[in-house]
């Protein structure tokens, strides 16, 4: 579904990911924690082209995507090109980053009506059928800073969700939530996985990652240390590195 | 009241008004004209492009760093020489729509900036490309960012347009110079020119305080129960 291979990134003379490779099949979900700086968010917003990486190659569904490699050199696709790839790869932030000068369901018609060309009315109805999914079918007609943080991450799920992406990628969706509405957010994504959608999460939720990854990735320094199913890799981590991460982060 | 001739003030009065109307006129066109222009300028300025951004800097910089008086004067006088004829009026709104472009396309581009930048990356995750994300995510906000500035440029402009009376425009400080020498009347005729600013200025500002009111008021329009 999404591979990665050797992808390297440097900012100035900070190398944040330094030869990276990642298979994900289809359904499959994986979560990706390890300390900040580790390069975990840089690695994801590479998957659709936030950052350009400055070696490796992206594949989604077995196609090249955003450059081909010809001979080595990188030949960068068109940009109407990428925003299409990018359509069907729903991210979340951190920060949430609805639009605030619209309505929560205005934020998820947005992208179906203007980059899909989708009719007002058809994108509306799903947009509503989504938002009844997020559990916010009462909160249409709110703009994001009159929800509540939870709220408006959830809305921000829906507008992913509304391009019909066939993976989504988190970046630490629940780091900028209040404690008490975390499991709002969880919840919902607990439900994407069940219905089977492929997933690629940062995450600091540990219990989560237990919960609903089929593997976990522990990233540090630029590479992935370790990888392995949330069990092993959570109780009985093999690196050191790992094990001091996982210490520090239950010991809280 | 010796100073204050009513009489001479009833006599004159519609013919002030007669340049007022010009003076509005002109406001409102040249304001309209400068704050969609300064949009593109702004663009310009930002744009990664040495070609595209210098010619335009220097614009910028030419205007910010001479008098309007001069940029009218030059435009009505100096122009004809090199064989660009133009009326009155049309200098006045070219002359008038150049420097406020230049300034107003500064205000945009703070509130261009001044947009977080993780809305565009919201948009771009979503599929938009720039062009799309700029006109229905970016801008909307800009605008709402810069519509005080706009509105202190607004009320500028409005007292700005006297200075086309240097190149013959009928505007109300024209009106009101031409009356006052004719008739001797300096008192009564630019108090009343004065009152007659003071009539449209003072509500324009009103209202744009109004505007600045509801743009910090955030976008939740309404009240829910």
């Amino acid at each position: 579904m999404i591979e990665l291979s050797d992808i390297h990134k440097s900012f100035g003379p900070l190398e944040v990911l330094r030869g990276v490779s990642l298979t994900v099949g289809a359904g499959e979900v994986i979560c990706i924690i390890g300390p900040s700086g580790s390069g975990k968010s840089t690695l994801l917003r590479c998957i659709n082209h936030l950052e350009v990486p400055d070696r490796g190659a992206i594949r989604v569904a077995g196609e090249a995507v955003y450059y081909d490699l010809v001979d080595g050199v990188r030949r960068p696709h068109a940009k109407r090109r990428i925003a299409e790839v990018r359509a069907t790869l729903g991210m979340v932030f951190q920060s949430f980053n609805l639009f605030p000068h619209l309505t929560a369901l205005e934020n998820i018609i947005e992208a179906p009506v203007h980059v899909r060309r989708m009719s007002k009315e058809a994108a509306t109805a799903k947009a509503l059928e989504l938002m009844r999914r997020v559990g916010l079918e009462d909160k249409a007609d709110y703009y994001p800073e009159e929800m509540s943080g939870g709220q408006q991450q959830r809305t921000a799920i829906a507008r992913a969700l509304a391009m019909d992406p066939t993976a989504m990628l988190f970046d630490e969706p629940t780091s900028a939530l209040d404690p008490e509405l975390v499991h709002e957010v969880l919840e919902v994504m607990r439900q994407l996985r069940d219905d089977g959608m492929t997933m690629i999460i940062v995450t600091h939720e540990m219990n989560f990652a237990r919960q609903v990854a089929n593997r976990v990735l522990f990233m540090d320094r630029g590479v992935i240390v370790e990888e392995d199913t949330p069990d092993r890799l959570l109780e009985s981590p093999r690196e050191p590195r790992t094990r001091a991460f996982l210490k520090n982060v239950l010991d809280r | 009241m010796d100073l204050l001739n009513l009489e001479v003030a009833q006599d004159y009065l519609g013919v002030l008004l007669q340049g007022l109307w010009i003076t509005v006129a002109l406001t409102l066109s040249v304001i309209v004209m400068s704050a969609v222009l300064a949009i593109p300028v702004a663009l310009a300025r930002m744009s990664p492009s040495r070609l595209i951004r210098l010619p335009v800097d220097a614009y910028v910089e030419v205007i910010r760093a001479t008098p309007l008086l001069l940029q009218l004067t030059y435009i009505y006088y100096v122009l004809p020489s090199i064989g660009i004829l133009l009326p009155g009026l049309a200098c006045a709104v070219i002359g008038l729509t150049f420097n406020y472009t230049a300034y107003m396309s500064e205000v945009y581009r703070g509130g261009i900036k001044a947009v977080a930048q993780g809305q565009w990356l919201a948009a771009a995750a979503l599929g938009m490309t720039e062009s799309l994300a700029f006109r229905r995510i970016i801008l909307p906000q800009a605008v709402r960012i810069v519509i005080p500035t706009l509105g202190n440029y607004f009320i500028s402009l409005f007292k700005d347009t006297a200075l086309c009376s240097v190149i013959g425009i009928q505007e109300l400080m024209f009106k009101g110079t031409i009356i006052s020498a004719r008739s001797f009347q300096y008192f009564t005729i630019y108090t009343l020119t004065a009152i007659l600013y003071f009539s449209v200025g003072y509500p324009a500002a009103l209202f744009v305080r109004w505007l600045e009111r509801i743009s910090s008021q955030g976008y939740s329009r309404r009240k829910r129960a």
